[in-house]
């Protein structure tokens, strides 16, 4: 199959060279593809941990980790924090996780300490080695 | 109407209170000391209460009790199509000094004869035990609960009598109409 896709290629007079460089960029397209469905089946894996294993709390150094992002007036579907149902003040800063859900520092902290999913999509974090 | 306007004077009067506490240490002796977190929990049954009476949300309603924010009474209609159609349900919530980080203890009032309900009114129902979620609202609860009622979990009955009747929905409708006992006007 490939061989022959490969004559073909070559017989509408496309080079080696370009070949591979549209190959090269398939690849890095695929990989970026892949690690960001890698973000989710880390966190598929988790689930199971978490019920095999009844782990709950996220790891703290994981929690810790939640980039800081500072709220903007654009962002209408960031409006309040689902734990705590107030808004955030913009220019204020929220806590994002990975699946990229928003939340006040302090709510989103007390949260994963003890159950370490996203409280609006279950994302499930690193889990700690111990429930605590 | 009236009943609506007295209950958002109570939300008022306890957020009056609490401002107080805040303010100036109390002249007498306070039930346990009122900490931040209890502030915050505060704070968002109020903003659920808002939103609750702002929705509109036919089929379910609900209003803390008198003299306590953390206890809430509410109701839950049977859907339309379902063996439950017709009746009402009065429901019974008390939130922890945690809450939204634990969930509320949920519990039918009104005896309801569902595998899932026990004659005590306890409810098994994940979202309400190791499926909670600090993004679930008193609105959402009773929603689930509402759709729970016309789709039971037949596999963990706590009431296996119930749970052995589903099968057969006329006869199940008449042990429900048998068995109701409307809940009493408060």
């Amino acid at each position: 199959m490939s061989s022959s896709n490969l004559n073909a290629l070559l017989s509408e007079g496309t080079s080696i060279s370009d070949f591979f460089s549209d190959l090269n960029v398939s690849i890095l397209q695929a990989e970026a593809n892949f690690r960001s469905i890698q973000v989710h089946v880390d966190s598929l894996l988790r689930v199971l941990s978490l019920l095999l294993l009844k782990k709950k709390a996220a790891l703290k150094a994981a929690i810790e980790s939640l980039p800081r992002v500072t709220v903007t007036a654009e962002e209408e579907s960031y409006k309040a924090c689902s734990i705590c149902m107030e808004e955030f003040d913009i220019g204020s800063e929220a806590r994002e996780m990975p699946c990229k859900h928003r939340f006040h520092s302090g709510c989103v902290e007390k949260w994963l300490r003890l159950r370490g999913s996203c409280p609006l999509c279950r994302y499930v974090m690193p889990l700690e080695e111990e429930e605590s | 109407m009236a009943t609506i306007t007295g209950y958002t004077e109570t939300a008022q009067g306890y957020q009056d209170n609490t401002n107080v506490a805040v303010a100036a240490a109390p002249k007498h002796p306070n039930p346990p000391a009122k900490t931040v977190d209890t502030q915050s929990v505060l704070k968002r049954l109020q903003s659920e209460l808002m939103a609750l009476m702002m929705s509109g949300e036919s089929g379910i309603s609900a209003f803390p009790e008198e003299d306590n924010i953390f206890c809430w009474k509410g109701t839950i209609a049977g859907s339309k199509d379902t063996v439950f159609e017709g009746t009402e349900y009065k429901m019974s919530l008390s939130f922890p000094n945690d809450y939204p980080f634990k969930p509320p203890k949920v519990k039918f009032e009104t005896g309801c004869f569902h595998p899932n309900v026990d004659v005590y009114g306890n409810i098994c129902l994940d979202i309400l035990q190791d499926k909670w979620s600090s993004a679930y609202d008193v609105r959402t609860i009773l929603l689930s609960i509402q759709s729970l009622l016309g789709e039971p979990n037949i596999s963990s009955p706590l009431n296996t009598q119930a749970a052995q009747l589903w099968s057969n929905q006329e006869e199940y409708r008449k042990m429900v109409e048998k068995l109701y006992k409307p809940p009493t006007a408060a």
